[in-house]
């Protein structure tokens, strides 16, 4: 990409000495949304668009930069700036990453002598900024055949970050904006067992009082926090991190709250609690809709056809396995059907269930099962206590308790 | 994490790229802040040529460039994006109750499914 063909050599100077000029300004005023937009190449400004275009055609700023006080103290961030912003133009990603990388590390030396917090918004955006470079930069890499790379120095770099922030003074309240950029980072590159060293710095360091925090800060990292808890299949802690996310969460941030749904609605239901179809049908997760239905209903046969349906998609987010161990629960349900139909017919006998009667209705949900496959699975409701009761092995029958045969779940997960 | 089965390297590698349910980012003023507010930017006092934008910007003044932030094109991310969004947190026990259910699990058999059940479980019996 050429750059801008109709600027003259004046034109360049000029625009670039009025950016030198904005951030000194900034800087001595301390105005950080100021600094933040002069930092944020992503984002595709054109102001920031014909600066490159102005920093390719003029081609010396290294001198520009050098020609007053106000600016040169600062010629390792903005020489090394606007190298990165000229390449980005020219849609060379993996100089632009590099170029930024080294801009951002000398901001942080800089920010490290900024006494007070003054200039934190403007150091959100250079983390923002260095991620989604550094996947850019990745995706350049690897549609060339070569290895991503830039990711993982970005997340580096972010440790660093948060390090120069986790101390006593009140820049410590940026560091949780600094751990959800990490998160990203993180979970972009599957490394999630990465995220544990700054969750327990987050969580158990002294200098840090969670309340303290942003808001958005804190829903962002009470989401990815909870999915790690989905993932280790901690349901109780995945239910209290994603519903925090849940109700502290903008309303009308929509496809975040969807994405916090999308992990909860399978806490949720392994604990025993169902999602109203209203929440599905608004946010659009009617992929479990025949989930919930066979919970309720006991019907094995529409768990599966709803696992199989949306197979690729529950694999992807990671929540299949939570969904297939629901069947114990449908089990469960299904039995306790068999029974109050039992119990219809005639009171007296029906707490005890022939084996065959389950058989039974198996079969009719396209189970195929024989007599000794349903007593191997009517032990293990007995084991997780979702059934009270026991075996007359000879007589293949289960015993129900009399007393609560099919113990609610109480808001805990089966296995516990 | 999936399973499926990719054919190319190349697949693969577009793989590692993928996190389907990023969390979008919140404006910079998203929420409640708690003790630090940020400033908000003055450029009313550079002299800047934005064309119909510079124009704009001297009729109304530097306080209203929020509102004047469409304008200035591009993909501007929504954590530049200027003006606190405040929003109260839901009443927690009410939205909570209007969106799961925990008694669901009721003794009543007279849905489609249970009637159903109770006929294939007579029918069989009968066949005995």
């Amino acid at each position: 990409m050429a750059a801008y063909p109709g600027m003259s050599m004046g034109e360049a100077h000029r625009r670039i000495t009025e950016y030198l000029n904005r951030f000194s300004d900034a800087v001595s005023n301390q105005d950080a949304a100021s600094l933040r937009f002069l930092l944020s190449l992503s984002s595709n400004s054109p102001f920031l668009l014909s600066l490159a275009d102005a920093l390719n055609t003029f081609q010396d700023s290294g001198r520009l930069i050098k020609h007053s006080d106000h600016y040169s103290q600062f010629s390792d961030i903005l020489f090394n700036l606007f190298r990165s912003l000229q390449t980005y133009r020219l849609g060379n990603l993996f100089d632009s990453y590099q170029a930024f990388e080294k801009s951002a590390n000398a901001f942080i030396q800089e920010f490290r002598n900024w006494e007070s917090a003054w200039a934190l918004e403007a150091l959100y955006a250079l983390a923002y900024e260095i991620r989604v470079l550094a996947e850019r930069a990745d995706r350049e890499l690897a549609s060339n055949g070569k290895s991503p790379e830039k990711l993982k120095a970005a997340g580096s770099f972010l440790m660093k970050v948060f390090g120069v922030l986790a101390g006593k003074g009140p820049k410590r309240v940026g560091a949780l904006y600094v751990t959800c950029q990490l998160f990203k980072v993180y979970f972009k590159l599957g490394t999630v067992h990465l995220c544990r060293s700054v969750i327990r710095s987050i969580e158990t360091a002294r200098i840090f009082d969670f309340e303290e925090f942003p808001k958005r800060d804190k829903v962002t990292y009470m989401y990815y926090t909870g999915r790690l808890e989905v993932f280790n299949e901690n349901f109780p802690a995945a239910d209290n991190k994603l519903s925090y996310a849940l109700t502290h969460c903008n309303p009308r941030r929509e496809a975040n709250i969807r994405m916090i749904l999308k992990y909860l609605i399978p806490v949720k239901l392994s604990i025993g609690i169902l999602p109203k179809d209203w929440l599905l049908e608004k946010y659009n997760l009617v992929e479990y809709r025949d989930v919930v239905q066979a919970l309720r209903r006991g019907d094995l046969r529409l768990l599966r056809h709803a696992l199989q349906e949306h197979e690729d998609r529950f694999l992807r987010s990671g929540v299949f396995l939570v969904l297939e161990k629901l069947e114990l629960q449908v089990y469960q349900r299904l039995v306790k059907k068999i029974y109050i139909i039992q119990k219809q017919k005639d009171p007296t006998k029906a707490h005890q269930v022939k084996l065959e009667v389950i058989v039974k209705a198996l079969k009719w949900l396209e189970m195929d099962m024989d007599v000794d496959e349903v007593e191997c699975i009517m032990s293990i409701l007995i084991y997780k206590n979702l059934v009270k009761g026991y075996f007359a092995h000879k007589s293949k029958v289960v015993v129900l308790s009399k007393q609560d045969p099919f113990p609610k779940l109480n808001g805990k997960p089966v296995n516990s | 994490m999936a399973a499926e089965p990719k054919a190319v390297t190349e697949d693969a590698k577009i793989d590692l790229f993928e996190d389907d349910d990023e969390f979008e980012e919140f404006e910079i003023n998203e929420g409640r802040y708690g003790r630090y507010r940020p400033r908000r930017p003055d450029f009313g006092r550079v002299g800047v040529d934005f064309g119909r934008i510079g124009a704009e910007l001297s009729r109304v003044g530097p306080n209203r460039i929020y509102s004047l932030i469409p304008y200035l094109g591009g993909n501007t991310p929504s954590h530049i994006k200027l003006g606190p969004t405040e929003w109260e947190d839901k009443e927690e026990g009410k939205e909570v109750t209007q969106q799961w259910e925990d008694d669901w699990d009721d003794d009543d058999v007279n849905d489609d499914f249970s009637l159903h059940l109770r006929r294939e479980l007579e029918n069989n019996t009968e066949k005995n």
